[in-house]
């Protein structure tokens, strides 16, 4: 490909000027000697380009290759790593590290082994302060909630016996005046259950405070955790 | 398919693979305790009285918190045990106070060592509070292990002795009756790891480095009575418990650094921790003597 430049055109026109004929055929020729090297230029960037355009081509699979493979061999060595520590000699190390309520979730879950979470909570009067006079009967309603983090799991068992010594207060030992219906409750994910805590105020009590909470809960099966949400403050008048 | 390509296709499947692995282990956390150094002998309780009113909540990074907290390793090698007992509470940055039991043991189909029974009490207190006492208790009646926490909240509770008293029982095959270890001992098939069975300790995720100190009283079991022996320091990349299938475990898993005594409150079963800049370590003796005294919950008939 060049240019081509007609200068022949120029001759068979009668209204060109001379002079203007002879600025016309300088014009040409340069125009001919320069677009010969801007082609020439031209040419040049094609093939370098043609050239790099390959090599880009292989950088553009190198690249992430190579980032992949960054990534897989660091994959390999952490778990390496974690199968050696599971299967190292006797002295090898793990930690128990005290788990927090904050830390707990699915995933936590599994690397602790709890199954599932039970919560029980106050559907009345859940942190509040109760006044009883003696002789008086109170009742609370708890709500047991299930949440289960292994679908083998899908259920807990719950289980209140209140036992001596569970609140004294003042000589008081509330533990002996609790009943709770029913004692025993299974408790489903996502399917509530509602237990009634019953408080006998004794006759003879005297005036005091103290603090009544499920107690004596036994949670089954094994691996199921428990959050208490509140206790309920009594004053007895 | 070029050289290129090929380590592409490579790589892409080995990532897929490999790449995305979840790691299977807990993050270790901070830790220091005292561990008594006694030859290794069997209790039915345990106990910690602890005291957080030396502590701004605010000086606790925002998404940690600081422990107080009891181990204490059980005997016994039958299904799910040996087991390792925790009981403690847990400073929040918004000056709650969460009381915690968590116990320890060999599930099928978990990890090694898995939680049995974790409970956690919500608000049980603040830093204001007297005193957080936990107990580790085996209780015949049910052949099961009994964790119990007594909070003082108010002076007329320490007057009265009349605590809030949060109480959770777990029932466990294979514990003996005399469930609990304490002492060291190398006598186990962890080869020569010495297991520190009793631990009154402080944990954290992130303690940061603010100025604090908590202290902790009463660190007791019971033998034939209420007793403690010598004590030694204890860190928690060091702080071996228990031995499982010839795996040891620490409490913990990281040593606390910048933390060492109080020494303004330490004595003899009276373990107290402040921040200092500078690291206690390991095996520091704490205290020589050894004594008891009846821990002051337990001074109500048929409380303890």
């Amino acid at each position: 490909m060049g240019l081509r430049f007609n200068s022949n055109a120029l001759n068979d026109s009668e209204t060109i000027l001379p002079k203007s004929r002879e600025i016309a055929n300088l014009i040409a020729r340069y125009s001919g000697v320069i677009g010969r090297k801007v082609f020439n230029i031209h040419s040049r960037l094609c093939q370098s380009a043609m050239r790099l355009g390959r090599s880009t081509t292989k950088l553009a699979y190198l690249v992430p290759a190579l980032a992949l493979l960054g990534v897989s061999i660091i994959g390999i060595v952490a778990y390496a790593s974690q199968v050696g520590l599971q299967t190292q000699a006797a002295d090898s190390l793990r930690a128990v590290p005290l788990l927090s309520l904050n830390q707990l979730n699915a995933s936590t879950a599994k690397l602790y082994g709890i199954h599932g979470v039970l919560d029980v909570g106050s559907a009345s009067k859940g942190g509040q302060s109760i006044t009883a006079t003696p002789g008086e009967l109170i009742s609370l309603t708890l709500k047991l909630s299930y949440t289960s983090f292994d679908s083998t799991f899908s259920w807990a068992s719950a289980s209140f016996q209140p036992a001596p010594g569970q609140t004294v207060a003042g000589g008081l030992d509330v533990s002996a005046y609790e009943s709770y219906s029913p004692s025993t409750s299974t408790v489903y994910s996502n399917q509530p259950v509602f237990v009634t805590l019953t408080f006998q105020v004794p006759s003879n009590a005297n005036p005091q405070t103290f603090r009544l909470l499920p107690s004596g809960l036994t949670v089954s099966p094994a691996g199921i955790a428990v959050v208490m949400e509140n206790d309920v403050e009594v004053v007895i008048l | 398919m070029n050289a290129v390509g090929k380590l592409f296709a490579v790589s892409l499947a080995m990532f897929f693979v490999f790449g995305a692995l979840p790691t299977h282990a807990v993050t270790p956390q901070e830790y220091v305790g005292a561990y008594f150094t006694n030859q290794q002998a069997t209790a039915t309780k345990a106990f910690l009285e602890n005291d957080f009113s030396g502590t701004n909540p605010s000086i606790i990074p925002s998404t940690s918190w600081l422990g107080s907290v009891l181990s204490i390793a059980g005997q016994s090698s039958s299904s799910p045990c040996p087991c390792l007992y925790q009981t403690g509470f847990q400073l929040y940055p918004n000056n709650t106070v969460q009381a915690t039991s968590q116990f320890y043991g060999a599930q099928s189909n978990n990890p090694p060592l898995g939680c049995i029974y974790c409970a956690w009490i919500k608000n049980v207190g603040t830093v204001s509070a007297f005193d957080y006492d936990g107990e580790i208790n085996y209780k015949s009646s049910c052949s099961c292990i009994q964790s119990s926490a007594y909070v003082y909240s108010t002076l007329t509770q320490v007057e009265n002795n009349s605590p809030n008293i949060y109480r959770f029982s777990g029932i466990y095959t294979g514990d003996v009756t005399n469930p609990f270890y304490y002492g060291i001992t190398t006598n186990t098939s962890c080869y020569a790891e010495p297991m520190q069975r009793y631990q009154a300790g402080l944990e954290s995720p992130n303690i940061g480095s603010g100025a604090w100190y908590v202290n902790q009283r009463v660190a007791e079991v019971y033998a034939s009575g209420w007793l403690y022996q010598p004590a030694n320091s204890d860190e928690g990349n060091l702080s071996y418990i228990t031995c499982y299938n010839g795996q040891s475990y620490v409490v913990g898993g990281a040593q606390m650094t910048g933390v060492n005594v109080n020494s303004a409150n330490l004595g003899t079963d009276s373990p107290s921790w402040k921040y200092t800049g500078t690291t206690i370590g390991q095996d520091k003796s704490l205290w020589t003597g050894s004594g008891g005294t009846t821990p002051y919950p337990c001074q109500v008939s048929g409380r303890c």
